[in-house]
């Protein structure tokens, strides 16, 4: 067992097995560095409890395939991703932290599918992103490329 | 300092509790991570529009040289300026401009050629040289640009602000020049102006048109041209009365000069002209403006013409044949 602590101060039993899942842990123990709790600066323990519940579900993912788990697997996955755009960025960062590269790759394309269709004005409401460019940056870009603004298919609504 | 060492250092820094979810503020390669699972262009430039930091992720990590997912371009259709795409992916139906003009510094087979585009209703251009993987746009056109043209190693463009902007084959812009024909400008009048080198040196031929409508539908009709020589060490312009022994070509297709001592055929001291609805119509009337203007006597013959084409951007040109 290897114990990870968040950055508040809360401990975590995980499974060897399962957080060698991540490639900056699993450097630690092959450099002999994680003998007693290994501390995550950079995770809170909300965002390191969605990890581990990860991490253990994808313990044995290699097996997933002979064992008929592949269809378990992705539900469970769609479930996980399942969750707010700040919940997500934290994961997304905890992940990228950890280098927990599958992780990433699932996150990462559920923040792209979530993207897909939205309207700017839509995207910025819901990530709450400040639009910081200036005007003339943004005529240009929809000078540029003025068919990706056009069409009632946009969809303008933050959910 | 290896991972884990890093580790140990921060863990002595100040803890933040609460989630600090800034996705403005996401580091730039784990915002690339997800711009290039978008395959949709659209979304791709949407993606690129909502702040700054989204943006140069877009630019850093070439996404717009990627490839996305195809479009069907779609016949043209008779009155349309913009042609139309559509993604069976998505169901979903684009417009956009196309290019309106391309010149050529060498000849295609040369090495050193470089290909300029005039494009987005002549509101745009960029260029491309052989082996580059995408078009450069280039920097500092503000207005509609009626014609560009090679010449001593530089690039020109003339816009519909009186402007000649120079930039060297690399795309670096130089500066700009302005264009003061000594005609003073009304609003009767239509004017496309042509660039074109006539041994050695700078043209700029101004084509005046007039509306000579019966009906509601336009119909620009050529009247004359103007003909001014640059003067590029004084930045002046010299309107000139006759081009001599040659002859000009313009019109959609790059403008171009002949010698008639060479050619004899060609009637010297003309102005060879073609219809390019001179940016202003997309549809020809009855009859398309083609004709010889002859600059001595002041006159246009027109020249004989089949019948007006049903697509609006099938253009009479001017082309130099070649046996290669």
């Amino acid at each position: 067992m290897v114990k990870l602590k968040s950055n508040d101060d809360k401990e975590f039993e995980v499974e060897e097995a399962a957080v060698i899942q991540s490639e900056m842990i699993k450097n630690m123990i092959e450099d002999g560095c994680a003998t007693s709790v290994i501390p995550l600066p950079n995770i809170d323990s909300k965002t390191l409890i969605k990890v581990i519940e990860y991490l253990n579900k994808h313990i044995n993912m290699g097996k997933a395939a002979e064992t008929g788990e592949e269809d378990d697997l992705k539900e469970f996955d769609e479930q996980f991703v399942n969750m707010g755009w700040e919940e997500l960025f934290d994961v997304i960062m905890a992940a990228n932290y950890l280098n927990i590269h599958e992780l990433m790759e699932l996150c990462c394309q559920s923040a792209a599918d979530r993207l897909k269709n939205k309207s700017v004005r839509a995207v910025r409401e819901m990530l709450k992103i400040t639009n910081d460019l200036t005007e003339e940056e943004e005529q240009e870009i929809i000078n540029d490329a003025p068919w990706a603004f056009e069409g009632p298919e946009i969809d303008d609504t933050v959910n | 300092m290896r991972f884990s060492e890093q580790i140990l250092a921060n863990s002595f820094g100040v803890c933040t509790a609460m989630s600090t979810a800034d996705w403005s503020k996401l580091p730039v390669e784990l915002l690339g991570l997800i711009s290039s699972r978008l395959h949709f262009a659209e979304d791709c430039v949407r993606f690129g529009a909502v702040c700054k930091s989204w943006r140069i992720s877009i630019l850093q990590h070439g996404n717009y040289s990627c490839s996305f997912l195809p479009w069907l371009m779609r016949p043209q259709t008779k009155h349309e300026s913009l042609r139309r795409f559509y993604s069976p992916f998505n169901g979903k139906g684009f417009r956009d401009s196309f290019v309106c003009k391309v010149i050529l510094s060498a000849s295609p087979c040369s090495s050193d050629c470089v290909i300029f585009a005039i494009y987005a209703d002549n509101w745009k251009m960029a260029f491309v040289k052989p082996g580059d993987v995408s078009w450069t746009p280039l920097s500092c056109i503000h207005g509609h640009v009626d014609d560009a043209m090679c010449h001593d190693g530089k690039f020109y463009a003339i816009d519909t602000f009186g402007e000649i902007l120079i930039w060297d084959l690399a795309g670096s812009f130089l500066k700009r020049i302005a264009f003061t024909p000594s005609r003073g400008m009304d609003n009767l009048v239509y004017v496309t102006t042509y660039l074109v080198e006539l041994e050695g040196q700078i043209y700029a031929i101004m084509r005046l048109l007039f509306d000579t409508r019966i009906t509601d539908t336009p119909c620009l009709t050529t009247w004359c041209f103007e003909i001014y020589k640059l003067d590029i060490c004084n930045e002046k312009w010299e309107e000139v009365k006759s081009l001599g022994d040659w002859s000009i070509f313009v019109g959609s297709n790059h403008s171009f000069s002949i010698s008639c001592s060479t050619y004899p055929e060609c009637e010297s001291n003309c102005i060879y002209f073609t219809d390019d609805f001179s940016g202003v119509y997309y549809k020809a009337v009855f009859s398309y403006d083609i004709g010889v203007y002859n600059v001595q006597n002041d006159r246009v013959q027109s020249l004989p013409q089949e019948d007006i084409s049903d697509f609006a951007f099938s253009l009479p040109l001017w082309i130099i044949p070649s046996l290669s």
